[in-house]
């Protein structure tokens, strides 16, 4: 379910990020993440121990969201093309368990 | 987020429509990772002829290209002296190795023998082969 969270805000360039009271430029829009994305903004900021260190943070958590949609979207595209590659969830599970995921 | 590296063989069995990477890559994708290619890999894995190379082109839509710098490339050269087989293992190799290294990520392989010396040499790379995915 996605959300929308104030006090991480990237702005429209680079996906920067302005932390209330750390001095940044004040963001002038806002974005809305889901769960999962959320987790690990707020786990890399928490390792980073640092509000300035939110900027890169949502930007690295973005690019990792991004780099999935990528995938995602060159999976799709492959199944649409052809609905027999799709594998089966066993292949999926069985491709998963190689792979230590 | 774990990413998944490809040397040429899986990105070729890729673009072949390879069930098995396919099934793999679709994991990646659920376990919310993402996968990289080292530009490297695009070098051996295109012809410059746009219809031949037209599936690859597209799978690697779906990736993250990763360019190899000065570092990276010298922890490639590293790992391919210290797997004492430097005259069999390709450039192209042990920079997926080094790649695989630096982001922690999988590597996937259809020609495991060569990866596997590398990743005795690293001692902290996870190198899984095309067959093992099903």
């Amino acid at each position: 379910m996605a959300q929308e969270r104030s006090g991480v805000r990237p702005t429209p360039v680079g996906w920067r990020a302005s932390v209330p009271g750390s001095g940044a430029r004040k963001a002038k829009i806002s974005v809305t993440v889901d769960e999962e994305l959320w987790a690990e903004v707020q786990t890399l900021v928490d390792e980073q121990d640092a509000a300035a260190s939110a900027s890169a943070a949502v930007e690295q958590a973005l690019s990792l969201w991004v780099a999935n949609q990528r995938l995602a979207h060159a999976l799709e595209a492959l199944y649409a093309q052809d609905p027999a590659s799709r594998p089966t969830d066993d292949e999926v599970a069985r491709a998963a368990e190689a792979l230590g995921l | 987020m774990i990413p998944a590296v490809l040397d040429s063989g899986v990105l070729s069995a890729w673009a072949a429509g390879d069930r098995r990477i396919i099934a793999g890559l679709e994991a990646v994708r659920r376990a919310g990772g993402y996968v990289v290619v080292p530009t490297v890999v695009v070098a051996e894995s295109t012809t410059g002829v746009p219809g031949r190379d037209a599936s690859v082109n597209r799978r690697v839509k779906g990736t993250v290209l990763d360019v190899c710098d000065e570092r990276r490339a010298r922890r490639a050269g590293a790992l391919r002296y210290a797997s004492g087989a430097a005259a069999d293992i390709s450039v192209v190799d042990a920079v997926v190795a080094a790649t695989g290294e630096d982001l922690g990520a999988r590597v996937l392989t259809d020609d495991p023998i060569d990866l596997r010396r590398l990743a005795t040499a690293s001692g902290r790379l996870d190198v899984v082969a095309l067959e093992d995915l099903g």
